[in-house]
């Protein structure tokens, strides 16, 4: 009985490492319809996104004026200086990247999804500090960095790993889907500064972005 | 023919003489009367019409009084504002410490003119 067990635990062992990434991707797309969970994720997503404008904005020559993210899941970035084109470009394409970022850090070792999530606490701290200016922002800056810091708390790290993979997944995920939020015909936005900026159509922009996603999340699942 | 007596006459040309000073008496009281009233109408009209121009007197008066005020207020403020000036030291330390805010605000304005928003 014991070696039937053991076998059935491998067999479930290797279908759950086999389709780890599958699974990863069905958990972060029923996490997206989650009414009230769903909500700190998409703020996770909103953080990476605007943090990418402001540090594109800084390795361009330019600063950070203030960071606002708000309730509904919308984020504003204000910086002064730096390539326009370059910190328009990245709010979209920094969020696919910090999310395939968090999600190959985790499953590539423990202890490099612990240092990772300590690095995203620093970022979220320095966040807080220097950017955040009002109390909306500061909390959810803050919820945020108890979210990641919980999951440090974690005594296992295999936990850990776990749960940056399906943090890295949404944030991917959502990364994939926000750009389609550009095309209300609104002209306002990354999209349309691009397009101001290139001349090429707001379409083109969000073509660019959705297929960065696919092909990251094409990529993520070849390797796994 | 009806001779009348001539006493009877007199009496009824007496009575008529009588009546009439009577009447011219009264006439004249009232004519009097009316004068007095008629006189102290036109001095009670001559009285308003002094007080009106007394009156009218007051206020060119007072216009000019006020002229006079005004200008003399204008020489006052005038005056004053001479008082109040501060010396040219103390001009040129307040436009120099306005210039700085005004250089300030520039370097503000001219930021927030140059900051960009993502979204």
């Amino acid at each position: 009985m014991p070696s039937v067990n053991s076998s059935l635990l491998k067999k479930n062992t290797s279908f759950s490492q086999k389709y780890q990434f599958w699974l990863f991707l069905l958990a972060a797309v029923i996490l997206r319809q989650l009414p009230f969970i769903s909500i700190p994720f998409n703020w996770l997503e909103t953080y990476f996104h605007e943090i990418s404008h402001g540090i594109a904005a800084l390795l361009s020559g330019g600063s950070i004026i203030k960071i606002e993210l708000f309730a509904n899941g919308a984020g504003l970035c204000t910086t002064l200086g730096g390539n326009r084109f370059l910190v328009s470009f990245s709010g979209y394409a920094g969020a696919i990247i910090w999310g395939a970022m968090i999600y190959v850090s985790a499953k590539s070792h423990q202890r490099v999804a612990q240092i990772f999530s300590l690095f995203i606490v620093l970022l979220l701290s320095v966040t807080l500090i220097l950017w955040a200016r009002d109390l909306l922002t500061i909390f959810i800056c803050l919820v945020l960095l108890v979210l990641i810091l919980l999951s440090l708390k974690t005594k296992n790290l295999k936990t850990l790993q776990l749960l940056l993979q399906l943090f890295g997944m949404v944030v991917l995920l959502n990364g994939l889907y926000s750009p389609f939020y550009l095309l209300d015909g609104r002209s306002i936005g990354d999209g349309a500064t691009l397009a101001n900026l290139t001349l090429l159509p707001e379409l083109v922009w969000v073509v660019i972005w959705s297929s960065m996603g696919l092909a990251t999340l094409f990529l993520l699942a070849k390797k796994s | 023919m009806k001779i009348t007596n001539s006493t009877s006459f007199s009496t009824s040309v007496q009575a008529l003489s009588n009546k009439t000073p009577a009447n011219n008496q009264q006439a004249k009281i009232a004519a009097q009367e009316e004068k007095q009233t008629s006189a102290a109408k036109t001095v009670a009209r001559l009285d308003v019409n002094e007080q009106a121009i007394a009156l009218l007197d007051q206020q060119a008066v007072n216009k000019s009084g006020l002229k006079s005020e005004n200008k003399s207020g204008k020489n006052s403020t005038f005056a004053n504002a001479g008082l109040d000036q501060p010396s040219k030291q103390n001009l040129s330390a307040i436009n120099t410490y306005q210039s700085v805010n005004n250089l300030t605000q520039r370097e503000n304005i001219q930021s927030m003119l140059g900051v960009d928003l993502f979204a």
